[in-house]
């Protein structure tokens, strides 16, 4: 594995183990993920792009995309169509969350991305960043 | 026959029945040692994703170990020298099996079973046949994701445990619970109690693509309206049939005023015929049918095995549709030409 890849699996990790602490004991919660721990079965694709995890409840009365970002694959562009992508999805499925993990120092940086991206109807999609030392 | 008598026997007294024809067809193709490994391989226990359905040895593992056991007994018949062999059951066999060699949690030494004594050859094909070629008579799609949903919403059931108890795969689950739960919320209202037609319910499996799903929602419209028009009929084929995978061509279709106004008045295929009139070169508009005919075969029968995976894994790609739209095309004719014969 390169670092770069280690450092996305650490940071994915990272956000799964966030995702599972905040919703534990949800019974109608499922999660699916680009990782072992979730089975073989991927997030389904939005936009064309597959995020690292997506969370929603069963009925849908929410929905969460958990996306990990390094320092070199953050500013991107394609990043930015993707992370795009994701928020005109959740913008249809109210209430829905966008988490962004990304190291710790970069945390300021991706808000300043994550603000030039929103658009107006975006407004309602609720955006965290998780930073993870 | 002999009714059997239901026992507990330790799996390793039982013989895996080499004359077992999903066993058989593998081991006549082989050459040296049956080891464990090339029975699994001949049983297919590591076999992957179903894709209609159907219980792969993957779910079944999985769903064995969620239950800590098989809720159906195996087939053994003892024969006059009191050799055990298993006449039905060798994947559910070989599974305990190998959770012992892997020293899974558990009890997996001893196998639910029903014994019979000294059963004729016939009697081994009848209980196969009955196994294999009636088999039990498997609940509809509808009626499953009612299942589902009533252990999620009315037992209480966690989703993971349900999806444990299904063999671990989460996007059936999660994607029937959802279709059953839209078409209670959005389609039931829409109907007296004599049109509520369960054979609807594969076009809500459909929406919960999330590109369909999207493309209704972008442009504006809303789950009341795609359930009303699965009520009018907006998905049907050139044959008038319903026709509800037409429902993945909604996001070509919804975006545009001249296609979208199209398919609101008179269905998804005439929507189609306009959003999708194919850029053919003069070598194409100038073939006959009959020369397309030949070169479609030609193409379908020497199509790189590269390019079947491709199609196999990217079942949105737009080759899909073109290819069912000429086989219906092409039955269409064939019937018109033979009613005119």
């Amino acid at each position: 594995m390169s670092g770069e890849s280690a450092r996305h699996r650490f940071l994915v990790e990272r956000l799964l183990d966030t995702v599972e602490i905040r919703h534990q004991g949800v019974r109608s919660v499922v999660i699916f993920a680009d990782h072992h721990r979730f089975g073989s079965q991927l997030p389904p694709t939005i936009g064309d792009f597959t995020p690292d995890v997506l969370v929603t409840t069963v009925p849908a009365t929410f929905r969460l995309i958990g996306e990990a970002k390094t320092r070199d694959d953050i500013e991107t562009e394609r990043s930015q169509r993707q992370l795009t992508a994701f928020l005109d999805h959740l913008s249809l499925h109210p209430p829905s969350s966008l988490w962004l993990a990304v190291p710790f120092d970069l945390a300021p940086r991706a808000r300043v991305l994550i603000r030039s991206m929103r658009r107006v109807e975006h407004k309602d999609v609720n955006v965290e960043i998780l930073p993870f030392v | 026959m002999s009714a059997g008598k239901l026992t507990f026997l330790p799996i390793a007294d039982i013989e895996l029945d080499r004359t077992n024809p999903r066993i058989r067809r593998f081991l006549e193709n082989y050459e040296g040692e049956i080891t464990n490994d090339r029975i699994a391989l001949a049983l297919d226990v590591a076999g992957g994703d179903d894709k209609d359905g159907t219980t792969t040895p993957a779910k079944l593992k999985n769903s064995i170990l969620t239950n800590r056991g098989i809720t159906q007994p195996i087939v053994v018949n003892k024969d006059t020298a009191g050799r055990l062999t298993c006449i039905e059951g060798n994947t559910r066999l070989y599974i305990y099996r190998s959770f012992v060699e892997e020293e899974v949690e558990g009890d997996w030494k001893m196998i639910p079973a029903l014994l019979h004594e000294e059963l004729g050859p016939s009697e081994v094909d009848a209980i196969r046949l009955q196994a294999h070629l009636v088999g039990p008579r498997p609940w509809d799609a509808y009626s499953k994701a009612k299942y589902l949903w009533e252990l999620q919403y009315h037992e209480l059931m966690p989703l993971e445990k349900i999806i444990a108890f299904c063999g671990g795969n989460r996007r059936d689950v999660t994607q029937a619970i959802q279709a059953y739960s839209d078409m209670e919320s959005y389609y039931r209202p829409l109907c007296e109690a004599d049109e509520f037609d369960t054979e609807n319910y594969s076009g809500f499996v459909e929406v919960q693509n999330t590109k369909v799903k999207d493309a209704i929602l972008r442009a504006g419209f809303t789950l009341t309206d795609f359930a009303q028009w699965l009520r009018d009929g907006k998905f049907k084929n050139r044959t008038g049939n319903r026709s509800l995978q037409h429902i993945r061509q909604l996001p070509q279709v919804l975006p545009n005023k001249t296609t979208r106004d199209l398919f609101l008045k008179k269905g998804i295929k005439a929507a189609l015929d306009v959003a999708d009139k194919p850029d053919l070169g003069s070598g194409l508009k100038n073939a006959t049918i009959g020369q397309l005919a030949r070169a479609i075969t030609e193409a379908a029968n020497s199509i790189p095995l590269e390019e079947l995976r491709r199609l196999q894994e990217h079942p949105e790609d737009e080759a899909h549709r073109y290819i069912e739209d000429a086989m219906e095309a092409l039955q269409y004719l064939t019937k018109q030409i033979q009613s005119g014969a």
